[in-house]
């Protein structure tokens, strides 16, 4: 049971994480934005070739890697701009084909086969009678960090009041003078500095495939529908609601169900509650 | 020759497929990520009912197609719950599902070992087990697709679907029953998306859950959208194009599992540049 909480607890970060990440760039365009999974893959994929094949300094090969994910990141940003916010439809196809195109020369340049990284920071850490690996405590770890410095960015700072307000009326913010431009940018910045983050830590704790930011990408989304677009905690509740359901199916049932589990669960929330636990309202129009 | 005709196989049920999602697609502007889910309903219809208890192809085409299509109105009376992207991630949802129930139920689907030994089409004593015979069938079945689907969209119950894509509140205005048109446009999808499901399973006489993927739906809507949301011929066009793009890279000299990989590159690429350049597809006329 214990292995259970641990399990738990550490895939919700990692959902955490992916739904935060995704939902940085959702709330302001409320737009799909698929190539965000590159930032997933390639960041692990880069960590791998510069500390696994060239033997580099952890440090060194996480900022290396750090910094390419944000100039390909940026680059999607600055080539998908003109649609954002206008044609969400557009922007879900352009970003389908973009991550389709790397995802494709990532599986040719490294193969399509698992990578496994030296796992010097599986070593297990128990706390409180549960045992953790580090790496799951790292993931832990930086989701109550975003979590924290979100709340407080949001409240206390001029960026964080910006980005609410474009996220909650985009023309008004623009009539009042906000850049939505920068605003825009710099939360495709950060969000694509946190989808690393969930590349790295994926990397270490089950190894690297080409597809794995597609699966990490729709987790994320899943559990933002489940938890509400703009609420951090609807997030951590979405993230913990998926992961415990997954757990409990692979423990009680099997662990080959746990994808379907995951979007049975969406499915009932969209006809039990289909407003998710913010109670956001997820068709546009009603008569 | 039999390399030719094998091609010419797949380029008809890609057409198949294709043309079926666009009156789901184009015409009701529902993006539907679950169109491989009712290609494999169709498919292991026809293989578990051929080889557990020696049904013909008679039966088992329409028994997949009605089965399909009742597995469609359930599944869109909840995916049309939501609009939009949330529509998008539902169907994707199902389409995950559908796919963990074809691997995982070991007890009706054999799960990821698949179904083996799926008799050849047979029709009043007569055998498809020839390429070129399949081909004709195929052929014939492609046009009463194409027939039909032609006849629909230009039907009124066809008006109510394009109205309905460029206005749904209007179009509830007029009176028409947006929610039922809708249901009535997934289900024809995913109906006809059955039949080229029968024709492969029995084609390629061995079915399992990896033909009928996540990557095989985004792939039929690629097909849809490169040649033109509303284009019944652009769609039969982009499929062909792209069943043949692989074969001709291999023809380069190119080895098979790059050529596999360069062919989505392509795919991926031709999707970003449509989506700049023509955003309603390359092949769409303007009255479309």
């Amino acid at each position: 049971m214990t292995q259970l909480i641990s399990n738990v607890l550490f895939t919700s970060s990692v959902y955490f994480l992916s739904s935060f990440s995704f939902s940085l760039q959702y709330s302001i365009n409320k737009s799909i934005n698929i190539s965000h999974a590159l930032s997933f893959v390639i960041s692990a994929y880069l960590l791998h070739f510069f500390y696994v094949v060239n033997s580099h300094n952890l440090f060194i090969s996480i900022l290396t890697s750090l910094i390419i994910v944000q100039i390909v990141a940026l680059s999607t940003f600055y080539l998908i701009r003109k649609f954002l916010g206008k044609s969400n439809l557009i922007v879900l196809i352009l970003t389908l084909g973009i991550y389709i195109v790397f995802q494709n020369f990532i599986s040719i340049l490294f193969g399509d086969n698992l990578l496994m990284f030296n796992n010097s920071v599986g070593a297990a850490i128990s706390i409180f009678g549960i045992t953790f690996t580090l790496i799951q405590l790292v993931s832990c770890s930086f989701a109550f960090f975003f979590f924290l410095i979100s709340n407080l960015v949001f409240i206390h700072t001029s960026f964080g009041l910006k980005y609410k307000a474009v996220s909650s009326n985009n023309v008004l913010s623009e009539i009042y003078g906000i850049n939505l431009h920068s605003v825009n940018l710099y939360s495709y910045a950060v969000s694509s500095f946190i989808g690393s983050i969930v590349g790295f830590i994926t990397a270490f704790d089950t190894g690297i495939l080409p597809t794995m930011g597609f699966n990490l990408l729709l987790y994320g989304i899943v559990a933002m529908i489940i938890g509400g677009v703009n609420s951090s905690w609807g997030l951590i509740g979405g993230s913990l609601l998926l992961a415990t359901a997954q757990h409990l199916g692979a423990f009680y049932i099997d662990s080959k169900w746990m994808d379907a589990i995951a979007y049975i669960i969406l499915i009932l929330f969209l006809i039990w509650k289909p407003l998710g636990f913010s109670g956001k309202r997820l068709k546009k129009t009603e008569i | 020759m039999e390399y030719l005709l094998h091609i010419s196989i797949m380029i008809l049920l890609y057409v198949m497929l294709s043309q079926s999602l666009v009156i789901v697609a184009g015409y009701s502007g529902m993006i539907s990520l679950a169109h491989a889910a009712f290609y494999g309903i169709g498919a292991y219809v026809t293989a578990l009912l051929s080889v557990n208890f020696g049904f013909s192809f008679i039966i088992n085409l329409p028994l997949a197609i009605i089965f399909s299509g009742i597995t469609a109105i359930i599944i869109s009376t909840i995916a049309l719950r939501t609009v939009d992207d949330y529509f998008i991630i539902i169907t994707l949802g199902i389409q995950v599902v559908v796919f963990s129930l074809m691997n995982n139920l070991m007890d009706v689907t054999n799960g990821p070992l698949g179904i083996p030994g799926i008799p050849a089409i047979k029709i009043f004593g007569f055998e498809f087990n020839s390429k070129i015979s399949f081909l004709l069938l195929t052929i014939v079945l492609a046009a009463i697709i194409y027939f039909l689907l032609r006849y629909i969209t230009k039907s009124p119950f066809g008006l109510v679907l394009k109205g309905l894509s460029k206005d749904e509140i209007f179009t509830i205005s007029l009176g028409k029953n947006v929610y039922a048109a809708k249901i009535i446009s997934f289900a024809i999808g995913a109906m006809l998306a059955a039949i080229p499901g029968v024709l492969y399973a029995h084609y390629v006489t061995y079915i399992d859950p990896t033909s009928f993927t996540i990557d095989e739906s985004i792939f039929i809507l690629s097909i849809v959208i490169i040649g033109g949301m509303r284009s019944l011929w652009g769609a039969a066009i982009a499929a062909a194009f792209l069943v043949i793009l692989p074969e001709a890279l291999r023809f380069l000299g190119m080895p098979n599992n790059i050529a596999a990989n360069m062919r989505q590159i392509i795919y991926g690429i031709l999707l970003v540049f449509v989506m700049f350049r023509y955003s309603k597809g390359f092949l769409t006329t303007k009255k479309d």
